[in-house]
C-alpha cells in the first residue's frame, strides 16, 4: 500500500486488528474498529472522512494514547509509540480555560520555560491575536477562540497533530480563514496531521490525501491522493472535479459504503 | 407635589448611590437602637453611647484585645482545618462513587449532630483543652464544607480535564491548573459561609470549657448581668469579621473572578 521509498522515523504505522467496547448494561461487545490498516508518512496532511458513528473518536483516542487498550499496534517507523512524543490536539469546541488569559491558555500545556513562553507568544502573533495576548476567552469571538486552540495545538512542536472536526459550526468565511492559518502553520512546522471531518470539500481543500472510513466496525474503504499544488484556492474547478468524480464513481462513499 | 419632591430627592441622593444607602441603613440601625434604649430605659438595653464608651475603655485599658486575639486565633485554626479536611473529603467523595457510598452515612450523621453534642463529647473525651476546642469547632464545620465541595466536584467539566490528558501535562499541574480553578467558586462559597458559622461556634466552645476568649468573657458578663460589656465585646468581634471580609475575602474573590467580570 505504501510506495514511499525514503522512510522517515516518524512515519506512522496504524494496524488495528480489533477495538471495541464492552457494554456492561447489555452485556454485549460492540466492535468499533476492525482490520483497519494505513500508513501516514511523516509530515503528511491526512484527512479522515466517514459517516457519524464510524469510530473516529475512538481512533483519535487510540492515536493520542488516551486509550491504550487495543488488539493491534500503532507505532512510528522507529518503533516508538505516538504518545512518547509531543502530541497536538484540537477538539470540536475550543476548550479553552475561561480563567486563563490567551497567552496562559497556550503556554499552560508546555513546561513553561522562558523559551516555550516566547514560542507561545510567537504562535499567538502568527494567529493575528497580538492585541488579545492578555484577554480572557470570554472576550473573544468563536473564531478567535479557535485560533487560540490552533496555537495551543502547535505549541509543543508536536510530531503528530490530531484535529477532530475543529471548524464545525463556524460560518464559511471564518472557517476558510482558519483553514488558511492551519495550512500556514503546518507548512512551517511540517507536522503530521490527522484531520477528521464530515465535509468533503474541506478535506479536498486541506489534505494531501483522504482516507474514507466505513460505518462501524470501521475500516478504510478508500484511499484518495489529492495531487494539487499549494497554495490552493478555496473555490477551485479542479477541486470540484475531484469531488464530482468521486461522488459519481462511489455514490455512497460518504455514508460509508463503496 | 411635595411628595414627589421628596421622592425625587430620595431617588437622586440615596438609591443611585450604593454607599449612601449603606450609610443611611447604618444610621437607621443606630437610631432604632437609641430609641429602644430610651424607651426601655434600663441596664438590659444600654444605649449606643454607653456601649461605645465601654468598647473604647476595654480596648485601651482592658483585656479586650487579648481575648479578641485568642478567639481570632481559634477561629483561624479551626477554619483552616475545616476547609482543608472538608475540601479533601469533598473532592474524594465527589469523584469516587464507592467512597461516597461508604462515607455518606457518616457524613449525614455528623451533619445532623447538634453542635453542642459534638462540643460536649470532645471535652469529655479529650479533656478541657485547646485540642478538644479546635477539634469540636472543625468537626462542626467539616460536613458543610464537604457538601459544597462535593457538589462542585460533580460539576467539574471533564472536557477541560481531557485537554490536560491529551497534552500530557503532569498530575500536579492537572490538579492545580485544570481541576482546582473549576472548584474556586465552591471553595469561596464554603469559606464565606464557614467563617461566620465558625466564630459563633468558637464562642460556645469558649463558654463551655475555656478560660479566655470572647465566649469566656460573655459568660462572665452574663453572670454579672453586664449587658453593656456584652454588647461591647460582641461589637468588637463583629468589627474584626467585617475587616476580614473587606480586607481578605472580598479581594481574593475579586481576583479569582477577574475573568468573569471583564
Amino acid at each position: 500500500m505504501e510506495n514511499n521509498i525514503i522512510k522517515k522515523p516518524h512515519d506512522l504505522f496504524v494496524n488495528i486488528i480489533s477495538k471495541g467496547y464492552e457494554d456492561k448494561n447489555q452485556n454485549t461487545y460492540n466492535n468499533a474498529i476492525k482490520d483497519m490498516e494505513f500508513i501516514v508518512p511523516q509530515g503528511q496532511f491526512c484527512c479522515l472522512v466517514g459517516p457519524s458513528g464510524c469510530g473516529k473518536t475512538t481512533l483519535l483516542n487510540l492515536l493520542s494514547g488516551l486509550d491504550t487498550k487495543l488488539e493491534g499496534s500503532i507505532r512510528y517507523q522507529d518503533g516508538t509509540l505516538p504518545n512518547e512524543w509531543p502530541i497536538g490536539y484540537m477538539f470540536q469546541e475550543p476548550r479553552l480555560m475561561p480563567w486563563l488569559t490567551v497567552k496562559q491558555n497556550v503556554s499552560i500545556v508546555t513546561k513553561q520555560t522562558a523559551e516555550e513562553i516566547s514560542h507561545s507568544e510567537e504562535l499567538i502573533n502568527e494567529m493575528g491575536l497580538t492585541k488579545y495576548m492578555n484577554s480572557f476567552p470570554s472576550q473573544l469571538s468563536g473564531g478567535m477562540q479557535r485560533r487560540v486552540a490552533i496555537a495551543r495545538a502547535f505549541v509543543n512542536k508536536p510530531k503528530i497533530l490530531l484535529l477532530d472536526e475543529p471548524f464545525i459550526s463556524l460560518d464559511l468565511t471564518v472557517a476558510n480563514l482558519l483553514r488558511k492559518m492551519l495550512i500556514k502553520l503546518w507548512e512551517n512546522q511540517k507536522t503530521t496531521i490527522i484531520f477528521v471531518t464530515h465535509d468533503l470539500r474541506e478535506a479536498i481543500y486541506l489534505g494531501d490525501r483522504i482516507l474514507f472510513l466505513s460505518k462501524g466496525p470501521s475500516q478504510v474503504i478508500h484511499d484518495l491522493k489529492i495531487d494539487m499544488k499549494r497554495p490552493r484556492k478555496t473555490e477551485d474547478d479542479q477541486m470540484e472535479k475531484i469531488r464530482t468524480e468521486l461522488i459519481i464513481t462511489y455514490p455512497e462513499i460518504l455514508s460509508g459504503k463503496i | 407635589m411635595l411628595n414627589r419632591f421628596f421622592k425625587n430627592i430620595f431617588t437622586d441622593y440615596f438609591v443611585q448611590n450604593a454607599r449612601n444607602v449603606r450609610i443611611f441603613s447604618f444610621l437607621l440601625l443606630l437610631f432604632i437602637w437609641e430609641m429602644a434604649a430610651l424607651l426601655i430605659n434600663s441596664d438590659v438595653m444600654p444605649s449606643p453611647k454607653t456601649v461605645l464608651i465601654i468598647f473604647y475603655d476595654e480596648m485601651i485599658y482592658g483585656e479586650m484585645l487579648y481575648h479578641l486575639g485568642v478567639t481570632l486565633w481559634r477561629v483561624i485554626l479551626a477554619f483552616t482545618i475545616a476547609m482543608l479536611v472538608g475540601t479533601g473529603l469533598g473532592i474524594a467523595m465527589g469523584s469516587k462513587k464507592n467512597l461516597n457510598i461508604m462515607l455518606d452515612g457518616w457524613h449525614i450523621l455528623l451533619l445532623n449532630t447538634p453542635a453542642l453534642v459534638i462540643i460536649i463529647l470532645c471535652y469529655v473525651w479529650f479533656g478541657l483543652n485547646e485540642i478538644a476546642a479546635i477539634t469540636a469547632v472543625s468537626l462542626n464545620k467539616i460536613p458543610n464544607v464537604l457538601v459544597t465541595i462535593r457538589e462542585g466536584t460533580r460539576a467539574i467539566d471533564r472536557k477541560i480535564l481531557e485537554v490536560a490528558d491529551v497534552f500530557k501535562v503532569s498530575y500536579k499541574k492537572k490538579f492545580f491548573n485544570f481541576f482546582l480553578p473549576q472548584l474556586y467558586p465552591f471553595i469561596m462559597a464554603a469559606a464565606r459561609g464557614g467563617i461566620s458559622l465558625i466564630w459563633k461556634i468558637v464562642l460556645v466552645v469558649e463558654l463551655l470549657g475555656r478560660s479566655n476568649g470572647i465566649g469566656y468573657k460573655l459568660n462572665e458578663f452574663f453572670n454579672l448581668f453586664d449587658i453593656a460589656s456584652l454588647f461591647a465585646y460582641t461589637l468588637s468581634f463583629v468589627t474584626v469579621m467585617i475587616i476580614v471580609e473587606y480586607s481578605i475575602i472580598s479581594p481574593i474573590e475579586r481576583r479569582l473572578n477577574k475573568w468573569r467580570t471583564t
